[in-house]
């Protein structure tokens, strides 16, 4: 079985000091992937390498077979790959609704657009609710429903999120976790970058651990759970 | 009556010359609000509009009605070669930098119209350019609507609800708001960002450049025209909030009205007073505008 995203042997940097060293991560289809890790251990630099916004890469990012490393970033969601970024990043003066069309920007095509929005609705439907108002006015948790309902209007195959629940209420948390349950459970693998180490190992199928700039640790999303050196460092037990 | 007819004519006039500073506010605000630069250069496109226009005057005979979507055209074209030589590389450069290079663009495009141009005045004849509309005339009142002035404000609405429209329901426009309000999202939903900085300043630099082009009936092109406007461009972008094309429609229409109702109490020398006061009084009061809503 050949993985739907594969990374080997990834350095990258900023531009001074390399961040990324010598990293390899497969995605498999379907799977619920998550990668967790300190702060500053490079978790959002890797997604950035992925999605084509680090300047600087080496190595092979392959998705779905195809060699995507030295591809721009606005050439990468045509291909499947939603990232929902650390941070939300709506379009602040934009209404809820042209935010998630913007989501279908890449798709360039109005009907499949129409039924992202009723889907995205079925999933948030507080953004129903609020679909004309505009996004900066939003709360940080509907914010956040925006940016991920926004990735799930490009149909995606593969879903990258960037710590999805910060700053949230631990409800809203919840939440959260579930939707991107659900979303997996369509069919769509999903990488996710997560804070919330319990949280994130619960719903994930494997994952990896990140320190700075390398990967530690990889594994089943529960052997990790039940393994002691993440337990102590992650978990606080 | 003569009050009300004073007052309304100086409202008429206001509103008239208002619609032109808000097409050329739109230009540079459009400039602003997608790549975060502040373009001193840009009355200079204003310039450069009236000469395009006057050249299809004086060579082709066509009125600077038709000839401001030449202007537009050639300024569109002009405004992306220049994005893309100049102001692309200084765009994540500091701000000093992109100030001393549009300053230096300024004068650059200046001389370049004194060579080119030469520094004589040139102006226009057209068939409508002494006429005027009289409207509610009686007893000796009148309101007086000169048709070169009627016409410009025209061109000047259509060329701005046609950009407003283009902005706001087409592809490329949305993705072009989408730019401006966040470029590493836009990049995300896989919008060029590189090629939409070079729209908005090639659309920014042609709208003004219109609105250049439709007033040359009433004003006189010279290479040093745009330091004419340069300030009221800024004021009217200023009060209206930085960077949003609603409001350099409205600070360019009260730009407009200021200006003209000034007149009525101060000397024609002092007309921009007030309106620098007024100016001074908002960037110390509320610098994001008076449109402006609060986002989260
Ligand atoms: N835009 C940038 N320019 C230069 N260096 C950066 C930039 N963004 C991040 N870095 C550096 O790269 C390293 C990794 O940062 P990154 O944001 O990937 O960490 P992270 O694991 O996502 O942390 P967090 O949990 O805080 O989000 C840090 O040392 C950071 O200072
Ligand atoms: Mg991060």
């Amino acid at each position: 079985m050949t993985a739907l995203l594969e990374i080997a042997g990834l350095s990258g940097s900023y531009g001074q000091g390399e961040v990324l060293h010598d990293i390899d991560l497969q995605v498999g289809a379907r799977e619920f992937l998550a990668v967790i890790g300190a702060n500053t251990a490079g978790k959002s630099t890797l997604l950035r390498a992925i999605s084509g916004l680090l300047p600087q890469v080496t190595g092979r990012i392959a998705f779905d077979g195809t060699d995507i490393t030295a591809l721009p970033a606005n050439r990468i969601p045509a291909l499947g790959i939603a990232h929902v970024p650390e941070g939300r990043h709506v379009f602040p003066m934009m209404s809820v609704e042209e935010n998630l069309r913007m989501g279908a920007y890449a798709l360039d095509d109005r009907r499949r657009a129409d039924r992202g929005i009723e889907r995205v609705f079925g999933l948030f439907p507080r953004l129903k609710e609020r679909r004309r108002q505009l996004a900066g006015t939003l709360s940080g948790g509907e914010q956040q429903m925006v940016a991920v309902g926004r990735g799930m209007m490009l149909e995606p195959r593969l879903l990258i999120l960037d710590e999805p629940s910060l700053g949230l209420a631990p409800m809203v948390v919840e939440e959260m976790h579930d939707r991107l349950l659900e979303i997996h459970a369509e069919g769509v693998a999903i990488l996710l970058v997560e804070q919330n180490v319990g949280l994130a190992l619960d719903c994930a199928d494997r994952a990896y651990v990140l320190a700075s700039g390398r990967i530690e640790l990889q594994g089943p999303a529960d052997e990790l759970a039940r393994d002691d050196r993440i337990r102590q460092a992650y978990l606080g037990i | 009556m003569q009050t009300i007819y004073t007052l309304t004519q100086t409202l008429v006039d206001g509103l008239l010359i208002g619609g032109i500073y808000a097409v050329i506010s739109i230009g540079l605000s459009l400039v602003f609000g997608v790549m975060h630069i502040v373009n001193f250069a840009h009355a200079e496109f204003l310039m450069i509009g009236m000469f395009v226009a006057w050249y299809a005057w004086a060579w082709l005979g066509l009125d600077p009605m038709l000839g401001a979507f030449l202007a537009l055209g050639v300024t569109f074209l002009l405004g992306m070669g220049m994005q893309r030589v100049l102001i692309k590389p200084i765009l994540a450069a500091p701000q000093v930098a992109q100030i001393f290079l549009t300053v230096g663009l300024l004068f650059a495009l200046e001389n370049a119209a004194l060579l080119l141009f030469g520094a004589d005045y040139r102006s226009v004849s057209t068939p409508y350019q002494t006429e005027a509309l009289s409207l509610f005339a009686s007893g000796g009142e009148r309101i007086i609507v000169p048709y070169a002035k009627l016409f410009a404000f025209l061109m000047a609405l259509g060329l701005g609800a046609s950009v407003w429209l283009f902005l706001q329901r087409t592809r490329t426009g949305q993705a072009m708001r989408a730019t401006a309000q966040d470029a590493t999202a836009a990049r995300l939903m896989g919008i060029d960002t590189d090629r939409m900085y070079m729209l908005a300043f090639g659309l920014g630099t042609g709208t003004t450049a219109f609105g250049g082009a439709v007033i040359l009936p009433y004003i006189t092109a010279s290479p040093t025209v745009g330091s004419q406007y340069v300030v009221l461009m800024f004021t009217a972008v200023v009060l209206g909030g930085l960077g949003s094309v609603a409001g350099a429609v409205v600070g360019g229409l009260l730009v407009g009205l200021i200006q003209s109702f000034s007149a009525l109490v101060l000397p024609i020398q002092l007309q921009n007073l007030i309106l620098f006061v007024i100016f001074i009084a908002v960037l110390a009061l509320k610098p994001e505008g008076i449109l402006s809503r609060r986002t989260g």
